[in-house]
């Protein structure tokens, strides 16, 4: 089946077909911008003018203040929302469509399944056969630490427990474009950074392209190739940073890099002005 | 565990006590017992009634009325929520006329549905069907909008189809609900069937109510209603031990 025209065909605005020489971009978002359907012609753009390109296997984590429409932005490349003007191309790497995982904000286990049943859902919707998919599940869960909690349902894991469980039923399809939105977010720290170097883990091993949501600046740096910063009222990207540091990285070795401790304070200084921009009410535009 | 058996302690002399005043206060004439009757002498009816077997049979009959009922009832109540669940269009286009339904006190359909179809099997299973199937539908309906946008999300994104997203998420989500409709309507199944055999009937409990009624029976009134509540408390016992169960999964 040709997976890229029936979604170009499902979700107006992804399009299909790439050319073959921009075959190294994975996610090519141009001119990106949403208004939400309001009665209100002054109502605030979500997003204006967003233009990104990521490459394949790229590691791009977004910061930003609150509202500034960094999750709206996933929601597109997902194609959870129809584009309405611009546009936004996903490909895998052999140019077809690309097998997507999204980590959200909440875990969104299904709470009638068990940790296994959970992490086994995307295998089960692909059609992989039983023993495989337990098979595969069952490894993934040992690999974020949760062995022996297979036939544990969502409310008898701790969050932490729960969030490692949504990881591990996103990463288990081996998906070619990951996105995640705040995924550790509401982990206590030390949880956060235990689950943190799971990932960078997994990552070095599958190289995903992956979009990463993030407001913990040293969480984009530990994990990330590049740091794009957004600005709220419009939602649009105002910065973006390489980051220099070598892999595999850790919290305790990136603290000692002047490179490292130099692009943490542009970045601080960067969000501050712009939480302190979004404190002030918008300018209304003229109609 | 210790507050567990001082419940069940005081349940049991909540009961023991209410079954002691009924008869006492017949027997020491604190009021007369042709009205009340008294548990000695409902259990001496209920005892010569399981010896000619009349209980059994009248007890056979309206159970047989309110188990269609609720079974047919149940099934299509889950299939009409369903569908108004599935299409947004469609289930708010019904909204107002499936709450209207369910305002209507759908017992006073009784006359209607005996001019209908007469007054044999039919009428009753109807009338029980007629109660059992808004309630279900409801239920239905709310599991299926209340189902988290979250979970449809992440299928989207798995890629799955409508019929691997309705049996996998929308279908589950429903289930407590279900289960909170089945068992108001094992109650309402029942009333369904005895309100049909009380405007017209042969056989069933409303009709063995209806007939002692006529003697000024008190004691042969109570039996059978006395019956058909034990039963229906063991049946919504085992539902709820069902759905227990089966909801292990559940918050709380």
């Amino acid at each position: 089946m040709n997976t890229a025209a029936a979604l170009a065909g499902r979700w107006p605005g992804v399009a299909a077909a790439p050319s073959p020489n921009e075959g190294d971009v994975a996610i090519d978002i141009r001119g990106l911008s949403f208004r939400p359907p309001s009665r209100n012609r002054d109502a605030v753009e979500i997003l204006s003018g967003i233009d990104l390109a990521v490459r394949q296997r790229e590691f791009i984590a977004i910061v930003g203040p609150s509202g500034c429409g960094k999750s709206t932005l996933l929601n597109f490349v997902a194609g959870l929302l129809p584009v309405q003007s611009g546009q936004v191309t996903v490909r895998g790497q052999g140019g077809q469509a690309p097998s997507l995982g999204y980590v959200f904000q909440q875990h969104g286990l299904l709470p009638w399944r068990t940790a296994q049943k959970n992490v086994e859902l995307g295998l089960e919707i692909a059609g992989l056969p039983v023993p495989q998919r337990q098979e595969r599940a069952r490894a993934m869960l040992a690999q974020m630490g949760l062995a022996g909690y297979e036939r544990h349902y969502p409310r008898e894991l701790s969050g932490g427990m729960r969030q490692r469980v949504a990881l591990a039923k996103t990463l288990v399809t081996e998906p070619q474009v990951v996105l995640m939105d705040e995924p550790f977010g509401a982990l206590d720290a030390q949880t956060r950074v235990a689950v943190q170097s799971l990932f960078a883990e997994f990552w070095t091993r599958h190289r995903a392209t992956v979009l990463f949501v993030t407001h913990d600046i040293d969480e984009a740096l530990l994990l990330a190739d590049r740091v794009v910063v957004m600005g709220a009222r419009p939602g649009r990207i105002v910065a973006q940073y390489t980051v220099p540091t070598a892999r595999p990285r850790s919290h305790h070795q990136l603290r000692q890099q002047p490179a490292f401790n130099e692009l943490y304070d542009t970045l601080w200084n960067d969000i501050a002005h712009l939480a302190q921009d979004a404190g002030r009410p918008a300018a209304r535009r003229p109609s | 565990m210790n507050e567990r058996f001082l419940i069940r302690s005081l349940q049991g002399l909540v009961f023991v006590g209410f079954l002691l005043v009924w008869e006492l206060g017949g027997a020491w004439r604190w009021w007369d017992p042709t009205w009340t009757s008294s548990p000695v002498r409902v259990a001496q009816a209920f005892a010569e009634s399981l010896a000619d077997g009349q209980i059994l049979r009248h007890t056979g009959v309206t159970l047989t009325e309110s188990f269609a009922g609720l079974l047919a009832g149940a099934a299509v109540g889950v299939l009409l929520g369903v569908l108004l669940g599935l299409s947004r269009v469609l289930g708010a286009v019904m909204e107002p006329f499936v709450i209207a339904l369910n305002s209507l006190p759908r017992v006073a359909l009784a006359p209607l549905i005996v001019m209908y179809v007469g007054i044999g099997f039919m009428s009753k299973f109807l009338l029980s069907f007629s109660l059992v199937v808004v309630p279900m539908m409801l239920g239905t309906y709310e599991g299926i909008r209340a189902a988290d946008p979250i979970w449809l999300q992440s299928m989207q994104v798995l890629r799955a189809n409508r019929v691997q997203v309705f049996f996998k998420v929308l279908l589950p989500s429903c289930v407590p609900w279900m289960f909170s409709g089945l068992r108001v309507s094992i109650s309402l199944a029942i009333v369904g069937a005895i309100v049909g055999e009380f405007i017209s009937a042969r056989a069933g409990i409303g009709f063995m109510i209806d007939e002692a009624a006529g003697g000024f029976d008190s004691t042969r009134m109570l039996m059978p209603l006395i019956v058909l509540t034990l039963l229906a408390f063991v049946l919504d016992r085992l539902v709820l031990a069902a759905s227990t169960r089966l909801l292990r999964w559940r918050e709380g």
